[in-house]
């Protein structure tokens, strides 16, 4: 008997991009054995035991000589188990127990259980997306992720037997999940529980209007984390595109999806501060993960005890908040991971987290000035709004009248987006200084106060831009077409708290 | 944080058993064993009425302007003023009566050597108080403030003073070491009284509870001094008016730091009318904003 190849398509993950890989199986004389060889990582290389057991227990039988699969290109690294069935068929059709004309311009992608059953991996619309073949098989619990790609003819089953009943054409390929066989998705919190909190209510609708990030300041149990949760709820659904690249993200970080596969409302993520700087801005050894940053994909990345990170942490965020992605650099290659998220920290006004009001508690101007220091100038500096959040009253907490709710609010997030986007951006927050004179254009009385609050020295250059910026969003927010106003102006001011006093101490 | 600066050329140090020794100090029932100082020694005995003010270093807008009053007044009156110039109301306190005109020496103790400034934001009023007035300390050259060095201090403070007026303080606080020494060594104790409610009065209003005599204006101090009572500053507010509609706003600050959740709810009004107001009011010299906390000037002159 001579020697049989076959070569099957399928992909394997790199950050949250798929490449297309090509496994080819040869069947040879020989002792028995299986080897695989092009790069494979632990859990690839043990493919081996998982195949040859699914190929078993499947009634599928597996070659008793010398087997070699390789895994092209040969110098790309393989990582996890997605490419199991791809092995599986190629063997099979190396030895002839599915015929060649089924395989045809097909990618099989999904891991294998010992007892056949075909399992989801992460990443499938990257790895879907990267594949060049009309027809894909993927896993059942996966089907609807990988329609989203578009281009392919999806396929799925729940295990090998029933792939390669398919392919011999002895069976019909099974039918795709349909919605019923998912669950309801997930609400998002209302802000009409919200009672009392006017300025916290109001920073974050700016927030959400104008794409600014907001760092909330205010004694514990003040709500400071109830408001930010609330958030996501405010900002406009997400386009298609928005939604997909997302999606990509969720998928290949292993993230539940929502049913139907695709993440269609921004998402709120909350890492706890214990957070490495790898589990927040990506990376890790071997391979690259996405980090919470690139989770919070078009949605909100929500930072509670923000002076309870790691400064170095912390740090971190500086460069994807000014560029909406980061690369990742690694050994074997580097990634660019998209990271274009509203932050919003969350932090008690000084250790004792009493109050922070002049003489409200006797946490030392050195022990304020500590914590406070944890946050660094740069990275401060990034938030366009810093607002303080105050207990909320008895008499407000037990009143019986909610709040206004999140879609009345949400609508007029979305008419000042309206406007943003005339202007040619996504949000004000991103107005390039260029623009801001033109778009901002203060009246008079606002222009003064601008400079005055210049003079004082309370505002900082760099403020400058952020405080116009919020102005422009306060003046969409109310319909205001035209010069922005004063009381835009010292409103803005008032949502940008500098913590001059704690520099100066 | 402190900061470590050249020894100043005129500093100089007497022994207990000097002859220049001040009496006040000497007959103290724990008496330093020595003095460091820069400044005029001669004010430490020179006969005049002393006061010391002391009160809390997380202070409000309340306190620091009638430390600073009250401090402008009595020096001004012939009293020097002594102080520990911390932050807060002790800072306050001197900066009054270095404002003055013609005003009685001050007098700062601190805590550290002289060539160590602490607060390091007080460098500038270390300098005016020894140039003006004299600087003295128990502690040698070099020496850091460390915290059991504070209530020492404060007992230097109350043996100097003639009368100790406490302005604003916490409850349980280094004022009330100053207020527990001059109660040992017998040197009347007054308060002025602050806002009920107020975390930032509660040890100052205690005391008053506790029986020490109020302080509503220096003649208070100056009566229990028995000295002759000042003609009243006479006093006309330079300001203009608030605009109109800008009063109630104004009204709703209410003498306490006050955020604009808070103002918020009081008036009714947007957060738009409500921030533009109170910057006309910050430009007119009405009130003042602290990490973004809104609060009443009660006389202008106050940085």
């Amino acid at each position: 008997m001579s020697a049989r190849t076959a070569s099957i398509q399928s992909s394997v993950l790199f950050g949250i991009d798929g490449h297309p890989v090509r496994v080819e199986a040869h069947i040879a004389n020989g002792l028995p054995a299986f080897n695989i060889v092009g790069l494979p990582d632990a859990a690839c290389r043990e493919a081996r035991d998982r195949v040859k057991a699914a190929m078993t227990t499947a009634g599928l039988g597996f070659p008793d000589t010398r087997v070699t699969v390789n895994l092209a290109p040969s110098n790309l690294r393989k990582h996890g188990g997605g490419l199991d069935l791809a092995i599986a068929i190629a063997l099979m059709r190396a030895n002839g127990t599915v015929p060649e004309e089924s395989t045809e311009d097909t990618a099989f992608i999904g891991e294998l259980g010992l007892n056949g059953t075909l399992r989801r991996v992460d990443g499938i619309l990257s790895l879907v997306d990267a594949l060049s073949a009309r027809r894909v098989v993927v896993p059942r619990s996966a089907a609807a992720e990988a329609m989203l790609a578009g281009r392919h003819e999806v396929r799925c089953a729940s295990s090998l037997g029933e792939v390669v009943a398919a392919l011999r054409a002895d069976e019909p390929w099974p039918d795709p999940p349909t919605a019923d066989d998912v669950g309801p998705g997930e609400d998002v919190p209302d802000l009409a529980d919200v009672q009392g909190q006017g300025m916290g209510r109001y920073a974050i609708e700016v927030s959400a209007a104008g794409g600014h990030n907001l760092l909330l300041t205010g004694p514990p149990g003040t709500g400071k984390t109830l408001l930010a949760r609330r958030l996501p709820g405010l900002l406009p659904r997400l386009t298609q595109d928005e939604a997909l690249e997302t999606t990509r993200v969720h998928s290949a970080a292993g993230l539940r999806l929502p049913p139907g596969g695709l993440v269609s409302t921004p998402p709120f993520r909350a890492p706890h501060h214990g957070a490495s700087a790898a589990a927040l801005i990506g990376g890790g050894s071997g391979w690259v993960r996405p980090g919470e940053i690139s989770c919070a994909h078009n949605g909100v990345l929500f930072l509670d005890e923000m002076a309870e990170f790691t400064p170095s942490v912390l740090d971190g965020l500086r460069q994807p908040l000014e560029e909406g992605a980061v690369r990742i650099a690694r050994a074997h290659g580097s990634v660019r991971l998209p990271a274009r998220f509203l932050l919003v920290g969350a932090m008690n006004p000084c250790p004792c987290g009493k109050g922070g009001a002049p003489g409200s508690c006797r946490c030392s101007e050195w022990s304020r000035l500590r914590y406070f220091r944890r946050l660094s100038g740069p990275l401060l500096d990034r938030f366009d709004l810093r607002v303080q959040v105050e207990r909320a009253k008895a008499d407000e907490l037990m009143s019986a009248e909610t709040g206004e709710p999140s879609a009345a609010v949400a609508e007029r997030v979305a008419q000042a987006r309206a406007i943003a986007a005339e202007r040619g951006i996504r949000c004000n927050a991103e107005i390039p200084p260029a623009l801001i004179p033109r778009v901002v254009d203060p009246e008079p009385p606002a222009r003064a106060l601008l400079e005055s609050t210049l003079r004082s020295g309370s505002l900082s250059g760099r403020g400058l831009h952020r405080v116009q910026r919020v102005a422009r969003t306060l003046a969409d927010l109310e319909g205001v077409e035209g010069r922005v106003q004063e009381h835009h102006v010292s409103l803005a001011l008032q949502l940008r708290l500098e913590p001059e006093q704690l520099e100066a101490a | 944080m402190s900061i470590k600066r050249p020894l100043p050329p005129a500093a100089w140090v007497i022994d207990r058993d000097d002859p220049a020794f001040p009496r006040s100090l000497s007959e103290d029932p724990k008496p330093p064993v020595r003095i460091f100082g820069v400044g005029d020694a001669e004010l430490l005995a020179d006969g005049r009425a002393r006061v010391g003010m002391v009160g809390a270093r997380r202070c409000t807008s309340y306190g620091r302007d009638i430390a600073r009053r009250f401090g402008r007044e009595l020096s001004a009156a012939g009293v020097s003023v002594v102080s520990g110039l911390a932050l807060g109301v002790d800072g306050a306190a001197h900066e009054g009566a270095l404002q003055a005109i013609g005003g009685a020496p001050p007098i700062g103790v601190v805590a550290s050597g002289l060539d160590v400034v602490y607060p390091n934001a007080h460098l500038r009023l270390w300098d005016s108080v020894a140039e003006l007035g004299c600087l003295i300390s128990e502690a040698a050259f070099g020496t850091i403030p460390d915290s059991w060095r504070f209530p020492e201090r404060n007992r230097i403070i109350a043996a100097l003073s003639d009368i100790i007026v406490v302005v604003e303080a916490h409850p349980a606080s280094g004022t009330r070491h100053t207020v527990d020494a001059a109660i040992a060594r017998g040197v009347p104790v007054m308060a002025v009284p602050g806002p009920v409610g107020s975390s930032a009065s509660e040890g100052a209003n205690q005391l008053l509870r506790e029986g020490c005599a109020p302080v509503c204006e220096i003649d208070d101090v100056l009566t229990a001094l028995g000295l002759e009572r000042c003609a009243a500053e006479q006093y006309v507010d330079p300001r203009q008016p608030p605009e109109p509609g800008d009063d109630q706003i104004l009204a709703a600050l209410d003498w306490a730091p006050t955020g604009l959740d808070t103002l918020l709810r009081r008036t009714g009004l947007g957060p738009g009318q409500i921030t533009a107001a109170l910057y006309r009011l910050l430009a007119a010299g009405w009130a003042r904003c602290t990490d973004g906390w809104w609060e009443r000037i009660a006389a202008p002159g106050a940085p």
